[in-house]
């Protein structure tokens, strides 16, 4: 194998991590919410606001970490109004959830379309990467695994603990029978209705997060509709990893690896519309949902608003 | 209900003469909740242009000019009006039959992809034959694009939601490949589509302005469409699978089938969309050619209760606003995605009021549906 290929394939393999985070952000964030019983639609709209806050605040601020925060805040916002709307008033959470699709669309193009473009350079301060000192330069795996910023590690800690917290806490097992059985869970003291609050604002602030990762370690720049669907793919992720972190972040590590096979095909140019190329990883979004890994079961009481007796 | 009735020879309570009152008018409730719902999306979109530093008042001032101020801005806004109810009838007929069509925006895409390969490419036809031939051939293409999903739910059990969703990205991208390659004209260098031949055009119906047939066909249709929903047995048993699934296998209803026509009509109906913006406004593809009237229409179907006339009227307020949001655009400077924002807001506090009806009419719906 020579040089150039050797080349291809690292840079496929760092670039495959790298996409696969702004999946698995909002995918470990729906996982949560539908874990609690709670199904989370509004993962797109949440990707968008955090992208744009994200942006906005370190773009006025100069610092990336103001940036993150502001975005977590209008993602954890959102989430707390799905939560209300679904808990609360028990209406669908699926047109709420697209109701907040169409909405971040709008706030987040509106606002952006108010900062003047004239004045200056636009560009945010971006993350920088992680500083590994002398381990940076090992061959390949400096490459592939050491050339990333906090948030792609802080991606894969997430998965550690959340796995951690629901197969191996007290909390983690009432959370998720607050997902399977409300009534037995009500009955053994556990409160449904704040641990549900609490799974859909923590997923709406993951999913900002993945919206704010790609401002503000890739971009620097917010366009409008900057998501591209991955708050609709990732619910295809967390069908795909059944319902499991771990299996989450491979479903995340697929698709990122199709996301990053159809840049570096781009890029080699052979003769491939790159519209095509482009379409990859919706498609296979959707044969994930075929189910071709076998039959995947929900929880239980996934969609249903809790009645207390 | 019961326990209202057995207290009517004691005193009532005011209270509960309101609840008595509302609920023998939950039209008219539901209706003025409607309003208010709405009320306040417009004031929220307010406050954002005031924050814009544009004066709000002014702003609507263009909105009302724009849409319904003169004689091109009304015809403008009833043009609008055609896609945006076809779409919102494909999402309510498919969530009448249980099933989740978030796709019309790509439906109404391929449907125009269909009637731009009649209208362009067929020449020598009777005007009348030539339309009918691009109406029907955006119905099969958009019944087809449909038709993807619901045979990956009805085969494989494939969740229909993230599917329709998903096609919808591929088939802007797909039209975006066509209009770079294989329907562009030869001698273009913009990025277009061929334009339909004077046959294939809609006629217009209102002189200086952009009015056209398409809007007649369009209340024709919605007739057509609840018809058959409310009178035919296919239609009853459409919504029996949406409303019970189980129940209606218990009686033997054929859920297969009854899925299929359900599929077909809701495609076809964003597909018919597609082929009226083009044959009637557009004339070609260009890139952006739907400007998101497929999720619109999710929004006009929500406004109006999946109800025939809740349905006219949400998708005329939805037209008035998209077109005033374009005067106020060009008149005050107010950002176009504002449009957005106001739609779904809309979408969010309908549905949550809905919570208010569910309360009166004491019925319990919630979950996914």
């Amino acid at each position: 194998m020579d040089a150039a290929w050797m080349t291809t394939i690292v840079t496929w393999l760092t670039m495959s991590i790298r996409m696969s985070i702004p999946l698995l952000f909002p995918s470990l964030g729906g996982l949560i919410s539908q874990k609690a019983g709670v199904y989370n639609f509004g993962l797109e709209g949440m990707m968008l606001c955090g992208a744009y806050f994200g942006y906005y605040g370190s773009y006025v601020t100069g610092n990336p970490w103001i940036g993150l925060l502001l975005g977590m805040v209008s993602g954890g916002l959102l989430g707390l109004l799905l939560a209300f709307t679904s808990i609360h008033l028990r209406v669908s959470q699926l047109v709420t959830g697209l109701g907040i699709g169409v909405f971040g669309l709008g706030i987040t193009g509106y606002l952006y379309r108010l900062i003047d473009i004239g004045t200056a350079t636009t560009a945010a301060t971006l993350f920088t990467n992680v500083d590994f000192g002398r381990l940076r330069s090992l061959p390949v795996v400096g490459e592939i695994l050491l050339s990333h910023s906090w948030m792609v590690y802080a991606g894969f800690v997430l998965v550690i603990l959340i796995a951690w917290f629901f197969f191996h806490t007290t909390p983690g097992l009432n959370f998720r029978a607050v997902g399977e059985n409300p009534q037995v869970a009500d009955t053994a003291g556990v409160n449904v209705i704040l641990n549900r609050y609490l799974a859909v604002v923590v997923s709406g602030i993951l999913a900002s997060m993945g919206g704010a990762f790609l401002t503000l370690t890739q971009t620097a720049y917010f366009t409008e509709n900057i998501s591209a669907g991955r708050g609709w793919i990732a619910i295809s992720a967390i069908v795909l990893g059944k319902f499991n972190p771990w299996g989450v972040l491979l479903a995340c590590l697929l698709f990122g690896a199709a996301d990053a096979a159809q840049m570096q095909i781009q890029v080699m140019n052979l003769g491939i519309p790159y519209q095509f190329l482009l379409m990859i990883p919706y498609i296979l979004a959707m044969l994930a949902m075929v189910g071709f890994v076998g039959k995947v079961r929900s929880p239980a009481a996934m969609g249903k608003p809790y009645f207390k007796h | 209900m019961s326990e209202l009735s057995t207290t009517s020879n004691t005193p009532t309570l005011i209270k509960e003469r309101i609840i008595l009152f509302a609920r023998k008018n939950m039209g008219l409730v539901s209706t003025l909740i409607s309003i208010m719902a709405i009320g306040l999306a417009l004031l929220i979109g307010g406050i954002l242009i005031a924050f814009a530093g544009i004066d709000p008042f002014d702003a609507i001032t263009y909105l009302v000019k724009g849409s319904f101020g003169n004689r091109y801005g009304f015809g403008e806004t009833l043009t609008r009006f055609v896609p945006l109810l076809f779409c919102s009838l494909s999402f309510a007929i498919a969530h009448k039959s249980g099933f989740f069509n978030v796709g019309a925006e790509g439906q109404l895409l391929m449907g125009a992809v269909g009637a731009v390969l009649v209208g362009a490419y067929i020449d020598g036809l009777h005007p009348v034959l030539h339309v009918l031939l691009c109406i029907i051939a955006g119905v099969i293409f958009g019944a087809i694009w449909a038709g993807i999903a619901g045979f990956l739910k009805i085969f494989l059990g494939s969740d229909e939601l993230i599917n329709t969703m998903m096609l919808n990205y591929v088939a802007i991208l797909l039209v975006d490949y066509l209009i770079h390659g294989p329907i562009k004209p030869p001698e273009s260098y913009l990025y277009v589509s061929e334009t339909i031949l004077p046959s294939a055009k809609l006629p217009i119906i209102l002189s200086k302005s952009p009015l056209h047939l398409g809007f007649i066909i369009s209340l024709v249709v919605t007739a057509v469409v609840f018809y058959i929903i409310y009178r035919t047995p296919i239609g009853f048993q459409m919504r029996t699978v949406g409303a019970n699934r189980r129940a209606a296998s218990y009686a033997g209803i054929n859920i297969v089938w009854a899925t299929i026509v359900a599929l077909i009509t809701t495609g076809g109906l964003a597909g018919m969309g597609g082929a009226m913006e083009l044959m009637g406004t557009q004339f070609k593809i260009v890139n952006g050619f739907s400007a998101g009237y497929g999720y619109d229409g999710i929004g006009v179907a929500v406004m109006g209760r999946y109800h025939p006339i809740g349905i006219l009227l949400a998708a005329l307020l939805f037209a008035v606003i998209r077109v005033g949001m374009g005067a106020m655009q060009r008149g005050a400077g107010v950002p176009f995605p504002l449009l957005n924002v106001i739609q779904g807001l809309i979408i969010i506090f309908v549905i949550a009021s809905g919570y208010l009806t569910n309360r009166l009419s004491e019925t319990v719906i919630g979950g996914r549906a």
